[in-house]
């Protein structure tokens, strides 16, 4: 679409040279990763085109702006004898073996040869100089009836993104050429903003109905989530006005610290006193132990004491008899002694001596 | 008081006559006279004993015999014997066996004290074929554990018949340790078992018999395994019994339950010391091998630490132990029962061990073997067997005796057995030291914990007492061993007023009831036997006197 470039135009043009390798490359997850041969994207894709065949089945379908063909050849697994044609020649010539013959380097402006039962044109028109697009547009209505349409109303700091329009504006221009969304298709699957197009006489009536139907269910829908909002926004305020609150929760856990510090100081207190009342117990125990050993031995002390004491007052008895009896044995002695002089003095000497032995023998 | 009607139950097999004159006179002598003797007679193969036992028999009614048919061992002949007893109490004796004069008339005496008395049990010596006596077995008090790790009530023992007979009297298939298993049978059923510690029966050193030799029997030490097996089984002990050091003496590897929280207690200050040429953090062996000789998984480890401990310390601790960790900062003057209460109150579970923080696990199964008995109700406290970096005996129980605490068996040989297996069998002992022990959580809340008047000292001493005191059993575990690096940590000097403080709530020990001090004796400590003979004058020998104050007091 070099020729682009030289054509009279209102706004900004992007040609091929602004989709080579290096745009692929940061735009859509690197050189290698976009292409056939990446999981996620043959996934992608695949699950794309079935989708889309499910909604509306096709047998022919034109891939407008198809890259490196992906949704191409993922139509054509699905059954679909499909095609595609994309301005920059980097990636039609870096498609799949499989798919190469099915794509075509060229402008979306140019006409488009024969009829479809579907023609997609996703994430493309917002590329192209305004104008360019809206020729885009009218080529497309013209080969076929059934349109899946993507441009993304966001993506502003894309430096390629030069056409970028809300979706009403798309589908005004769509209406123009007498095709009308169907507000019976959700493509969420594509993009958020994704649409099927039919071709159709619908009277202002018949619009007015699809768009309510849809319109319904959505004002309800926001109504339902501003009240959600306004409770959420107003539980917020509500926590940020007690706004001490996580201040009390912080000051309540150091309170359960605190306390449970003084459990476990009044634990230790408590089994400090445990250990004093056993120990206390314990020393009258055995104190008690020592009470009983004492009197025990209190009570055989005393009992010998009164043996000791009756034995004294029979000694004591004893020593009085044998007194007595002293006595009287030195008063016989004193007889006696008085008796040996006597006789000592009467009779012969060796008699009186004889005698005196005799008596003084037992009376010592 | 009525004196009981004892039945004395005899086996005869074959017996030397000249030997069984003996024994009959022993029975004869007897000085209580309410007793009848029955005597069965296993088909012995000759008429001699017979017809010497018809023969008193005919003169004293007292004397029965009764003629097996056949010949049917041991079990078959003392049941027989059982079954014809008409005495309220059994007494078993060996046909080659002596009693002394008085020994109905002790255990009389003992039978009248209580009412409930099923089983008594007396001390035992040797005779050697000329008669003269040796070995005498000065045995514990009643101690269920010591039981399961050895026959150790054996002789003299006394049963009340009617308990004999409900539980169904001696077992087939048990011979060799028949005795063994009726013993354990009728003390778990027994509602008081009572020791008798006097010396009321010589067993004959017979070359064959049991008491000379029992590597002669090998089948009754086989018995035995199972009969103690079948007591863990009865009584629901998770554990499994294996052979121990010596035959007849088994050793009992118990099982704990997955779900009981076990809390291991270490106080530190995070010192270092050299260990088998190595410096080492002690902490740090501590609790690495503490978690490595363990399955149990469901175990947290408490470090209380000082002030001073380094955080590099605690950052090791942390890569060790990881969750199980927790750590309580202690910032007061050294109390190392404080230490140890707060570490308890922290902890979250339901046994707690207190490790000091100087030692290294030896043994597989440690923790198992430590915490599982107290899971029978009435053991409050368990210890284990601590050795020196030399692999002599640190601690195998304390001992409370002759006005000071000990630590008995100090100073043998790792491998040493213990004169009657003290050192090979779990057994009960008055104490245990606090370097290593296992109590439950209500227990320790129950006696106050450590007593914190007992800052360095006597501290598990106080403990041991208090445990007893309630009523529990201590109960020292022979295959939970450890090193223990003693003194490395801390200065042993003992003050005055702190014994005063134990004798004050104790008592002055006297006599331990568990490990009688002729049994622990010699407690000799080589270093300091050395130590005197460098330091005193070459003519004046070490005495008894100063031997003896070599033994270091239980708490160092």
């Amino acid at each position: 679409m070099s020729e682009s470039s030289s054509s009279p135009t209102a706004g900004l043009t992007t040609s091929s040279e602004d989709y080579g390798g290096a745009y692929y490359a940061s735009h859509l997850g690197g050189a290698d990763a976009y292409s056939w041969e990446s999981e996620s994207w043959r996934e992608f894709f695949t699950r794309m085109a079935r989708r889309i065949l499910a909604i509306s089945p096709a047998s022919s379908v034109l891939d407008v702006g198809c890259a490196k063909g992906l949704l191409v050849q993922a139509f054509v697994e699905a059954g679909a004898d499909a095609h595609g044609v994309d301005i920059s020649q980097h990636a039609v010539e870096s498609s799949h073996p499989d798919v190469r013959d099915r794509l075509r380097v060229g402008s979306a402006t140019e006409p488009i040869e024969g009829r479809y039962d579907l023609i997609t044109c996703i994430e493309v028109l917002e590329h192209m100089e305004s104008s360019q697009a809206l020729d885009a547009m009218d080529e497309m209505c013209r080969a076929t009836d059934r349109i899946v349409f993507s441009s993304s109303p966001l993506d502003l700091a894309e430096p390629t993104h030069i056409n970028v329009h809300e979706t009403a504006q798309w589908m005004a221009w769509f209406a123009d050429r007498g095709f009308y969304r169907r507000t019976d298709a959700d493509l969420g699957f594509i993009t958020p903003w994704a649409v099927m197009l039919e071709r159709s006489t619908l009277t202002a009536r018949e619009v007015v109905s699809r768009y309510e139907a849809v319109v319904g269910p959505l004002i309800g829908e926001t109504l339902a989530k501003r009240e959600a909002l306004l409770a959420a926004h107003r539980e917020i305020s509500r926590l940020e006005e007690d706004g001490g609150a996580t201040a009390a929760l912080t000051e309540q856990v150091e309170l359960v610290k605190k306390f449970e510090a003084e459990v476990l100081e009044a634990r230790h207190a408590q089994l400090l006193q445990r250990d004093h009342i056993v120990g206390i117990e314990a020393e009258i125990g055995r104190q008690n132990d020592d009470i009983l050993r004492l009197h025990g031995a209190l009570r055989k002390v005393t009992a010998r004491a009164e043996r000791l004491a009756e034995r004294k007052k029979a000694q004591g008895k004893r020593i009085s008899g044998l007194q007595s009896r002293l006595t009287t044995a030195r008063d016989r002695n004193a007889r006696l002694e008085r008796r040996v002089a006597e006789l000592e003095g009467a009779g012969s000497r060796s008699l009186a001596a004889r005698v005196a032995r005799r008596l003084r023998g037992p009376a010592r | 008081m009525t004196s009981p009607l004892f039945s004395i139950v005899t086996p005869v097999y074959d017996p030397p006559l000249r030997i069984f004159e003996e024994t009959f006179a022993s029975v004869l002598e007897q000085e209580h006279q309410d007793w009848e003797w029955v005597l069965v007679d296993d088909h012995s193969p000759t008429d001699d004993v017979r017809a010497f036992i018809r023969a008193h028999a005919a003169t004293d009614p007292r004397v029965r015999l009764i003629e097996r048919a056949d010949n049917g061992h041991i079990v078959k002949a003392s049941n027989d014997g059982v079954a014809a007893a008409q005495g309220e109490f059994l007494v078993f004796l060996d046909h080659d066996d002596l009693l002394v004069p008085t020994a109905l008339k002790a255990m009389a005496r003992h039978i009248a004290l209580h009412d409930d008395t099923d089983y008594l049990y007396s001390d035992e010596d040797k005779a050697d074929e000329d008669g003269t006596l040796h070995s005498p077995f000065r045995k514990p008090r009643w101690s269920p554990e010591r039981l399961r790790g050895q026959m150790y009530t054996s002789h003299l023992s006394v049963m009340r018949t009617s308990l004999v007979r409900e539980v169904g009297s001696f077992r087939e298939g048990y011979d060799g340790s028949q005795d063994h298993d009726l013993a354990l049978r009728v003390s778990e059923r027994a509602r008081r078992v009572v020791h008798v510690p006097q010396v009321l029966y010589h067993w004959r050193a017979i070359a064959g018999s049991a008491a000379a030799d029992i590597d002669a029997k090998p089948y009754a030490t086989i018995a035995g395994q199972r009969a103690v097996q079948d007591q863990l089984d009865r009584l629901g002990i998770a554990g499994r019994v294996e052979q121990g050091r010596e035959p007849g003496r088994y050793v009992i590897q118990r099982d704990l339950d997955p779900d009981v929280r076990v809390s291991v207690i270490i106080p530190t200050l995070g010192g270092s010391a050299l260990v088998f040429g190595e410096r080492r953090v002690l902490v740090e062996e501590t609790v690495r091998s503490l978690l490595a000789k363990t399955d149990h998984d469901n175990v947290e480890v408490v470090v209380v630490h000082d002030e001073p401990t380094p955080s590099s310390v605690l950052e090791v601790l942390r890569d060790i132990a990881g969750d199980k960790l927790v750590l309580e900062p202690y910032d007061k003057p050294f109390n190392f029962s404080e230490k140890c209460n707060v570490g308890a109150l922290r902890a979250t579970g339901d046994r707690l061990v207190f490790l000091n923080d100087d030692v290294e696990v030896i043994s597989d199964r440690w923790l198992e073997n430590l915490v599982g008995p107290l899971d029978e109700p009435d053991v409050g406290l368990t210890g284990a067997k601590l050795y020196f970096s030399d692999g002599s005996i640190q601690h195998a129980g304390h001992g409370y005796w002759g006005k000071h605490y000990h630590h008995p068996f100090r100073f043998r040989t790792r491998d040493d057995a213990g004169p009657f297996g003290e050192l090979a069998v779990n057994r009960e002992v008055t104490g245990v030291t606090a370097a290593c022990a296992a109590i439950r959580r209500d227990v320790f809340i129950g006696i106050g914990g450590f007593s914190e008047a007992l800052p360095s000292n006597f501290n598990d001493v106080d403990f041991c007492y208090k445990v007893t005191h309630h009523g529990y059993r201590t109960v020292w575990v022979a295959n939970c061993e450890l090193f223990h690096f003693e003194s490395q940590t801390r200065d042993s000097a003992v003050q005055p007023w702190e014994r005063h403080l134990v004798v004050r709530r104790w008592g002055i020990p006297d006599k331990d009831l568990y490990t009688p001090a002729a049994i622990a004796s010699p407690m000799v400590d080589p270093h300091r036997l050395l130590d005197q003979q460098i330091n005193q004058p070459a003519r004046s020998r070490p005495t008894r006197g100063t031997a003896s104050r070599a033994n270091r007091t239980a708490k160092d």
